[in-house]
């Protein structure tokens, strides 16, 4: 009982420290269109007011009078959409091809390594910049792009656990009973990888969420969207004057990049039973 | 005859969160040059652990080690400073280890290996260290040599993984070797040669041998003097052809008739029941429980270790007496 | 035979033996052919890249942006154009690719791999110094805080590399810039050096290095914190193996268990993760170099997006692939030099 993993994520109170962070971004991002309703890039207040000078904008206002705090808000819906479902997307196809190279091995596996050692050699930031500049800014494409980028780092990690379950007897009896290779793989391989997964997935959040961070500062972002990092890309301009434009939609992605690290930290603990010799 | 070493009382216990948990109690142990003398035990009787904690190999980190007296050669240890052990170990007591394959450095070479050990002790530096690599290496029948300082350890088999471990531990020439376990992880054959080759070297540098195994056969063709181990404490010891032939401790018999030999037909007899964790030590005795000779004192109090001319067990209710 | 080996520091006394193993040269031969098949792939990537961008193949080859000269337009559809099949179109553009015929820039009015190639050293200079702090930082704080798992040392370098581990680059940049530059103006804040001033020789690469402070921290950051985290966790996992153990019965010092057995072996997974790293670090640069005006190819890119400029990218893009693939094809053989079961294979 005191061994089960809920219990034991209960106790590292860095990783519930991140959980609640996460909580309280999302609840942000979910919560915006009431909080701050209408558009995050109309403007609505005078030109450079520093957070605290205005009341009723709390974090302060940009070059054209946006409300900064409406941005952050806004921003957060789609730093976290792009963030997740990016990395959902790259999970998925991620495991397929690690679930199928492992599964199969030879051919398979040589000529799925082949492409997943040309996606991780190609610089991947680089890769997603050209994705944008052919295929066009739209949301889309920017979470097509970074799952394009971040699935050979799961597809690898996958191989690598089926690779060894393949040889373990509760595989080898499944197919000695006749069981498909599907049903083999669904319902026998992948529940006993789940930890590492599941793991691995949260750190792929993170790293999508930097990098759409870093597209949208560079420029390559929706345009009709606000995320935090074209508004750090826009407050740039005035960096001299009021760092603060570029300070705090910073600060939100270093919490949420943090918090993230912290619960797949947590979860990493937690899943681990092996017992730590003295 | 000197004494290479003498321990008195040495008691080691394990730090854990439950407190501090004994793994060697009380044990005395006294090995003279030229001698060989046998420790043994199951896995778990803490023969192992005597043997690092007389080199202080466990870090205080983990494990607190006291002794009423550790000497080595003329020079008392008990409450030596970290410096002075290592000045002790690889010079004046040599230490080989159970898995040669894993207990040298894959990434270095054997010559590396073995100059590193007469460096630190600045018995030799630098081509005169190579060769003198060179020469313990032939000194432990290694053959070719000179070839084998540039290998690696993957590319020799245990046999020869184990000779290099041995050159290792003698290159000093120490008084004292401590063997935990040299034969367990080898082939038949390779064990016979391996201890024939320890016990030359002893006679050659007059070393005091610590055999630590749990293969009554090997003791019998190896040692001079046996002391047998349970549960962290020493039970019996004595002239190996004494404790053989005529045990006085149940355990000792016990574990006598549990080996198989050219005579026994049938089912081997078995101690029933299990050797007791660290944690879970029963009041008196600890081999009560699985005793057919327990008495009910057995249970209640400690026997303490006692017998003439060093012919000793720790029995209310010995085989024979003492 | 008796053998000349010396007691200096291993690579001295390895290296002969390295040099004369053949084995060294086939795992190089193998290398090298298993990346021939990346490369393939790294050209049809590409090539199917150019014919996804707007506009066909050729108008971008010759730089539409600026308005191409007609004579040279009908010469490149000749070589890579339209007329021919797909698989031919592939092959000549990969004959073009090798040869480092990346287009024309018209708006630079420069060949793409002139200006690819004037870029790169300040890009060389950046990623490889980068590293070199990287890694250096990362072991230096690794083995620390591995000495005494769970002590204050550890404990401080275990929040700090979280931190940097969690911060994304191109604000960590700014913001830098902001307190460095503006507010205590120690160091410039973007360029390579300073224009205005006629400085040469030794002032000249003082000056060069003033520039470079902020960008290597800045990238560097990151990437220590994870080769911390990384040597930590495997000096602490090695600690348990038994050659430790014999080192220690041999009569050596904890420093120099640490760092002449423990250390040695750590080493080798940092080495594997550089080479599988390196490829962010260069799409890493390219936010760092727009950051700080710093004249690479990362700066490079950023016009071409803005530019839309697609042959300046796709030459940047094939460029760094085969960087990639070039540094990874050095790591495996500085992994075989420092790990000698390797070479068995």
């Amino acid at each position: 009982m005191t061994n089960s993993f809920f219990y034991r994520l209960a106790c590292r109170p860095a990783a519930l420290l991140g959980m609640l962070v996460l909580l309280a971004m999302a609840l942000g991002a979910i919560l915006a269109p009431w909080l701050y309703p209408g558009d995050p890039m109309s403007m609505v207040g005078g030109v450079l007011l520093r957070p605290g000078e205005d009341p009723t904008f709390p974090f302060g206002t940009d070059q054209m009078g946006r409300d900064l705090a409406a941005e952050v808000f806004h921003g957060a819906r789609i730093t976290l959409l792009v963030g997740i479902v990016s990395a959902f997307a790259a999970t998925g196809f991620g495991v397929l091809v690690g679930a199928i190279a492992g599964f199969y091995g030879d051919m398979v596996d040589g000529v799925l390594m082949r492409l997943t050692e040309l996606f991780q050699t190609i610089p991947g930031f680089l890769l997603a910049i050209v994705f944008i500049v052919i295929l066009g800014s739209s949301i889309g494409v920017i979470v097509f792009s970074i799952a394009a980028i971040s699935w050979p780092a799961i597809a690898r990690m996958v191989r690598a656990e089926f690779l060894s379950l393949k040889s373990r007897d509760f595989v080898q009896s499944s197919r000695v009973i006749g069981m498909s290779d599907a049903r083999i793989i669904l319902t026998q391989m992948l529940p006993n990888c789940m930890a590492p997964i599941v793991v691995t997935s949260s750190i792929t959040v993170a790293t999508a969420i930097l990098t759409e961070a870093g597209l949208s500062f560079l420029g390559l972002g929706d345009p009709n969207l606000v995320s935090w990092g074209s508004v750090i890309g826009v407050g740039r301009e005035s960096l001299r004057t009021s760092a603060y434009l570029t300070l705090i939609p910073g600060l939100a992605i270093l919490l949420t990049v943090l918090a993230i690290n912290l619960l797949g930290e947590g979860l990493n603990d937690a899943m681990n039973t092996r017992l730590r010799v003295a | 005859m000197s004494v290479v070493l003498q321990v008195e009382g040495l008691c080691t216990s394990f730090k854990t969160r439950r407190g501090l948990l004994p793994a060697v109690h009380n044990v005395d142990l006294r090995i003279e040059a030229g001698e060989t003398l046998a420790l043994v035990g199951e896995s778990g009787s803490g023969k192992s652990v005597t043997a690092l904690s007389i080199l202080r190999l466990i870090s205080p980190d983990h494990a607190q080690i006291k002794a009423r007296s550790l000497r080595i050669g003329d020079e008392e240890l008990c409450s030596a400073t970290p410096p002075m052990m290592r000045a002790v170990r690889g010079k004046k007591a040599g230490m080989i280890f159970q898995d040669p394959a894993t207990s040298l450095n894959p990434v270095l070479s054997i010559g590396r290996q073995i100059v590193e050990a007469l460096e630190v002790h600045a018995v030799a530096r630098g081509k005169a260290a190579w060769d003198h690599a060179q020469a313990l290496l032939e000194r432990v029948r290694v053959p070719d040599a000179g070839r084998r300082l540039h290998d690696f350890p993957h590319q020799l088999s245990g046999g020869m993984n184990q000779r290099v471990m041995i050159a290792l531990a003698i290159a000093c020439s120490p008084r004292l070797l401590i063997a935990d376990e040299p034969t367990t992880a080898l082939d038949v054959t390779i064990q016979a040669q391996i201890l024939r080759l320890i016990r030359e070297l002893q006679d050659e540098i007059g070393m005091g041998v610590l055999l630590i195994t749990h293969d009554l056969a090997v003791v019998a063709r190896n040692a001079d003097r046996v002391a047998v181990m349970y549960a962290g404490r020493k039970v019996e010891e004595g002239r190996v052809a004494d404790v053989l032939r005529t045990p006085l401790h149940p355990y000792t018999a016990g574990l006598l008739a549990a080996t198989p030999d050219e005579r026994s037909n049938g089912r081997l007899a078995e101690i029933p029941g299990l050797v007791p964790g660290l944690a879970e030590m029963p009041p008196g005795c600890p081999f009560a429980p699985r005793c057919t000779r327990a008495l009910d004192v057995c249970s209640g109090a400690m026997p303490t270790i006692s017998g003439s001319s060093g012919r000793l067990a720790a029995c209310f209710n010995p085989i024979a007496p003492c | 035979m008796a053998r000349m080996g010396c007691t200096a520091t291993w690579p001295a006394s390895a290296l002969p033996d390295i040099v004369k193993n053949s084995r060294i040269w086939r795992l190089l031969l193998s290398r090298l052919g298993r990346s021939a098949v990346i490369v393939a792939g790294i050209l049809v990537v590409n090539f199917s890249l150019l014919h996804l961008a707007p506009g066909d193949a050729v108008s971008v080859l010759a730089g539409e942006s600026g308005g191409a000269d007609k004579e040279y337009v009908d010469r490149l559809r000749e070589t890579y154009g339209l007329g021919r099949s797909l698989p031919e179109q592939l092959i000549a553009y990969a004959k073009g690719l090798l040869r480092f015929d990346l287009g024309w820039s018209f708006r630079n009015n420069t060949s793409v791999s002139e200006l690819i190639w004037s870029r790169v050293p300040a890009t060389l200079l950046l990623v490889g110094a980068s590293v070199s702090v990287a890694v250096f930082i990362g072991v230096v704080l690794g083995v620390a805080s591995s000495r005494r798992p769970n002590s204050a040392t550890d404990n401080v370098i275990s929040v700090v590399s979280l931190l940097a581990y969690a911060t994304p680059a191109f604000w960590l940049g700014l913001m830098l810039i902001v307190l460095f530059s503006l507010k205590l103006g120690w160091l410039p804040a973007g360029g390579f050096r300073s224009a205005d001033l006629d400085l040469r020789g030794f002032a000249a690469a003082v000056d060069i290095a003033r520039h470079a402070v902020l960008p290597i921290l800045t990238l560097s950051m990151f990437y220590s914190a994870i080769y911390a985290r990384l040597t930590r966790a495997s000096m602490l996992e090695l600690a348990q193996f038994d050659y430790v153990r014999t080192a220690y019965a041999k009569g050596l010092s904890e420093r120099a268990v640490r760092y002449r057995h423990v250390l040695r072996n750590a080493l080798l997974p940092l080495a594997t993760l550089l080479g599988i790293q390196f490829g962010s670090l260069l799409g890493g640069a390219i936010v760092i170099e727009m950051v700080f005006s710093w004249p690479g190819l990362g700066r490079l890119a950023f016009e071409a997006i803005m530019a839309r400029d697609m042959n300046v990218l796709l030459g940047i893009l094939f460029l760094s692939s085969l960087l990639v693939v070039f540094i990874n094809i050095a790591v495996d053989m500085v992994y075989a030099i420092l790990d000698p079961r390797i070479r068995a294979h």
